[in-house]
């Protein structure tokens, strides 16, 4: 309470400043004149009693000056004085201030514009009571080490475990065909534990979530919609909850409409939730594993107690299950971590660093612009200082120079951000951002703002007001006694320079090297082949849905007969259907053995991608058939079952041997044998930065699937030709829908932007930092070069030739540079070994990015000695001995 | 005492907060007031007076209006807050204690054995 009075007294008078000063003096004025009428009163003459009222009163001014202070106005007074003088001197020297301004103003907008990204992508916590107790739950190998999936029986053994778990529940997501008003239509959906949303603490906006009994097999269907479904395909219809809709053939009962903008982003776009409700003898398979697990611990439950519980979990399943559990470990991971991981947090976090490096080098510049400022003032702040300045007030308006520079710098970044943000928010494809919460949105919000505000006042102190403050001598004898024209600010200040020199150097290599790197990369992604030429391919993903397609005949025929209606429209010359393309998003594992060979241990079978392909798919992907040949017309149900396999898996399996011919076996009880008939060259899995995984294709005729994705090569622009793979399909079943229809150039353009952008963007940085560090390697020997010239002109009188001063500056800045060449290198080998996972077929070592990258900065250091070294070769002796 | 005795360091703000809270006083019938109740005892600094009023005009304790004195001259009176109010009480109380614990002390009488 007293503090709010003081501020709003404090306000009142310095706003109402002159009208506060008045009446100050008016009331003294009233004490001395009623004190003296008094002493009129008591006999004294009027002239002698007013002046003893005014000498026993006291001097007025000084008295008015402690009521002020009183107010606490004297420090709003003499800020403002320091303001005012700051403006002025930065108006004073405009150059120096549009140097710093824009430099500093360049780093904390390129940082803020990061900042931005990683504000929407990592800070933002998930819109979900608690957030940070609901956690990704995985199975990971031994072996690989990487996370996978959950069989449904290892998830049934969790789920009856809740030691350490509130709630967990498993999830796939589906895609489900809708029939709404007689138009089939595929939805992305998800399958659901009954506890799914209750867990994730969301409650539906009409109607419920799901009861445990609905999560059973023979439950009638019922499903949740989301808000947005409910909206465009529902009209809104209030009185929906309960009534039925067709998805997959079966009369489904809607029991809900979630909250408008639920989006888990680990359920992609699912519009449809239906329970998981697994049938019984599935739920006791721990062979197949296909779910996705989200838990929710117990309030109290950290992250740490629940992996070691887990852990302990995983090993009774294992001694339990050695068949399918050998080596099986269970991972968590915050739902947040996970989630992020997803959208790419690495290569964002590497970026926030690097552009952490920019700010850096841009502070350097403009520290060791601070400190010459600084210098070349001492005298002047000495003359201050010996007319009685106090040293705390001088301190005082350094500090309010330097930060109304620094806030300056943050104004104008704003604009930098802003620009920056808005590149960013158009250069990340949706694809990328769905997974954010609130689709990853960009904006200079408070948050950013605040970051922005904080790093310029951060570096303000650190790279203004400290530099500023070691460059002034505080001594006044020194500071008057020297002659400011061949000032160089004394060893302290040298060596701030140099320091700056050599850290600029090291910070640049880092920003060049990662860039070198980052490029290589992403030249060597463009020229890489990926296995099939996808100029021209348009992809349909479609799953059949219905009882009708459990007979195995349907679904080929389905497809025999939608690929050869595709094949008739305009501009598709040739049409096939398999399970895995590349850049597509799933990945279908399977462990095989060699027929003829001893089997190894259950757990150490190796794994391949099994993919199911009709005839012509090799010839449509245009994927180079090298040996035997590729899956024909011939291969039928009844003939030999045949597998066509990829260079990765005969390199794998027969390096020295024909594989034509070997048999491999896969499947329950491993009783599948396949026999290879062809080798095809490798293609690019789901990934662009996966390496090629060996690869099995089987007939779709002979292992008929109900999913497929339809590939077409078109020989002229496709004119809408999603309707028109709409139509053929429904001219075969009118139950049946096409979910997506996409080029595959569109999808390799998506699939490679986290690169791209983050590439584009590293190299930027570094062109940045390679230019800022010469202009700060340039500043600081042009600077030394000027305050030596007395020096300069001594030795060319005593003899030295031009070239030796050239020499002579050239090998001071070359010694710099070289050191900070060295630790930059030592830091950026530490650095690029964390960028393995970002870097496309790029060692983070490579020796050629690393020599190369130093030369050129060698190269640029050297260009920015030798400007200023001719200066010094250039030194008239007379002029400059005269200079005094 | 002819001589004006130092006051401790805040008594001047208690004994304005004590002048005021009789009746609203400007300035200089403040320190007539002091004078007349202090029976002369304490005196203060003419001067002195006007910061310690800005100081607690500044913390909320004592308010000030423009109004007409005696002799027709426009004067600034001073009043108590209701914060004052509770500040006087405390300083007060702080006061009688230590006054007594001073007087305890001095008033001491040696033991006889």
């Amino acid at each position: 309470m007293s503090l709010w009075a003081r501020c709003t007294s404090l306000l009142r008078d310095t706003l109402g400043r002159r009208r506060m000063e008045r009446e100050m003096d008016a009331e003294l004025r009233h004490h001395v004149s009623s004190y003296a009428d008094d002493l009129v009163r008591r006999g004294i003459p009027r002239e002698q009693a007013e002046r003893q009222a005014r000498i026993e009163f006291g001097q007025l001014e000084s008295l008015k000056e402690e009521c002020r202070q009183a107010r606490g106005l004297r420090l709003v007074d003499e800020s403002s004085q320091d303001l005012r003088y700051a403006a002025r001197l930065l108006r004073k020297s405009p150059g120096f201030t549009a140097i710093t301004v824009l430099t500093l103003a360049l780093g904390i907008g390129l940082n803020t514009s990061i900042f931005s990204v990683v504000n929407a992508w990592i800070l933002k916590s998930l819109p979900y009571p608690n957030p940070d107790q609901l956690l990704a739950v995985h199975e990971v190998d031994a072996k690989q080490t990487a996370a996978t999936v959950v069989s449904p029986a290892d998830l049934s053994d969790w789920r009856a475990d809740r030691q350490v778990f509130d709630e967990i529940c498993g999830y796939t997501t589906p895609i489900f065909t809708l029939l709404h008003q007689d138009q089939p239509e595929q939805l992305y959906g998800a399958r659901v534990n009954s506890g799914f949303f209750h867990m994730l603490g969301v409650t539906p906006r009409i109607g419920r979530g799901f009861l445990a009994q609905e999560d059973t097999p023979d439950a009638s269907p019922v499903a949740i919609i989301s808000y947005e479904l409910w909206e465009s395909r529902f009209e809104s219809d209030p009185d929906l909850v309960g009534k039925t809709i067709p998805i997959d053939g079966r009369d489904t009962t809607v029991i809900g409409v979630l909250p408008a903008g639920f989006h888990l982003p680990l359920l992609g776009r699912a519009e449809v939730f239906m329970p998981l409700a697994l049938p019984d003898a599935e739920r006791s398979n721990r062979r197949v594993r296909y779910l996705q697990v989200i838990a929710r611990m117990r309030p109290g439950v950290g992250l740490g107690q629940a992996s070691g519980y887990m852990k302990t979990v995983a090993r009774r399943l294992e001694s339990a299950y050695p068949a399918t559990n050998h080596g099986r470990g269970v991972q968590l991971r915050t739902l947040q971590d996970e989630i992020g991981k997803q959208a790419g947090t690495e290569q964002l976090m590497i970026v926030f660093w690097l552009v952490g490096c920019v700010l850096l080098i841009a502070c350097g510049n403009v520290a060791n612009l601070v400190v010459g400022r600084a210098v070349s003032r001492q005298k002047e702040m000495a003359v201050r200082l010996a007319i009685g300045a106090g040293r705390v007030r001088l301190l005082r308006q350094l500090l309010i120079e330097n930060l109304v520079l620094f806030l300056l710098a943050a104004a104008v970044s704003v604009l930098f951000a802003i620009w920056g943000v808005h590149w960013l928010a158009q250069a990340i494809p949706v694809e990328v951002r769905q997974y954010l919460p609130d689709g990853g949105a960009l904006r200079v919000d408070r948050n950013t703002l605040l970051y922005t505000l904080a790093i310029a006042l951060l570096t303000g102190l650190i790279f203004g007001f400290s530099p500023a403050f070691r460059g002034w001598s505080l001594d006044v004898n020194d500071g008057l006694k020297e002659n400011t024209s061949r000032l160089s600010g004394g060893a302290a200040s040298n060596r701030l320079k140099n320091g700056l020199i050599v850290s600029e150097v090291a910070l640049a290599l880092i920003v060049l090297v990662t860039a070198g790197l980052l490029g290589k990369g992403l030249v060597r992604m463009y020229t890489t082949e990926p296995g099939f030429q996808p100029k021209g391919l348009i992809l349909a993903r479609m799953t059949l849905s219905g009882s009708r397609y459990a007979d195995p005949k349907r679904v080929e025929a389905f497809y025999a007969g939608v690929l050869e209606q595709i094949r008739r429209l305009p501009g598709v010359s040739s049409a096939a259907a398999g399970l895995l393309l590349p850049y597509d998003d799933n990945g279908n594992y399977v462990r095989y053995a060699v027929d003829g060979r001893p089997r190894p241990a259950l757990g150490d079978l190796p794994s391949a991608q099994l993919s199911v392909v009709t005839p012509g798919y090799f010839s449509t992907m245009g994927i180079a058939l090298l040996r035997g040949r590729v899956i024909s017309e011939q291969d039928q149900p009844g003939s030999l079952s045949v597998a066509v396999i990829n260079q990765a898996m005969a390199q794998r399996e027969w390096p020295d041997e024909d594989p034509i011919g070997k048999r491999i076996r896969y499947g329950a009880n491993y009783a599948t044998v396949v026999t290879i008939v062809g080798i095809v060259r490798n293609t690019k899995g789901q990934n662009e930065t996966d390496v090629f995984e060996p690869e099995f294709y089987l007939a779709h005729r002979q292992s008929p699937l109900r999913n497929m994705r339809i590939v077409m090569r078109m020989n002229s622009e496709p004119r809408d030709i999603a309707s028109a793979v709409r139509q053929a399909v429904m001219a075969m079943d009118k139950g049946q829908a096409v979910a997506t229809v996409e080029s595959m150039q569109q999808m390799m353009t998506v699939e490679r932007s986290p690169q791209v952008i983050v590439s584009q963007i590293t190299i930027f940085f570094a062109v940045l930092s390679l230019f800022l560090a010469a202009l700060g390697i340039y500043g600081v020997m042009a600077y030394s070069v000027a305050t030596r010239k007395r020096e300069f002109g001594i030795r060319l009188a005593l003899g030295a030739a031009g070239g030796d001063l050239a020499s002579l500056v050239v090998g001071q800045g070359l010694k710099l540079a070289l050191a900070g060449l060295a630790i930059g290198l030592a830091a950026a080998l530490a650095v690029t070994r964390l960028m393995t996972s970002i870097l496309y077929d790029v060692s983070p070592t490579d020796a050629a990015t690393f020599i190369a990258i130093s030369i050129l900065l060698l190269a640029v250091a050297l260009l920015a000695c030798y400007l200023p070294a001719r200066r010094a070769s250039g030194v008239d002796p007379n002029e400059a001995l005269r200079y005094e | 005492m002819n001589k004006q005795s130092d006051l401790l360091q805040g008594t001047l703000d208690m004994l304005i907060l004590k002048s005021v809270s009789l009746q609203p006083m400007h300035g200089y019938g403040i320190l007539l007031r002091i004078q007349q109740l202090s029976a002369g005892r304490l005196l203060i600094q003419q001067g002195s007076l006007y910061p310690a009023l800005y100081r607690l005009e500044h913390r909320g304790l004592i308010r000030a209006e423009w109004g007409e004195s005696e002799n027709n001259r426009k004067a600034k009176y001073y009043r108590l807050t209701a914060d004052g109010r509770r500040q006087l009480k405390i300083e007060t109380e702080n006061w009688n204690r230590l006054s007594q614990g001073v007087l305890g002390v001095l008033n001491a009488v040696g033991e006889k054995s």
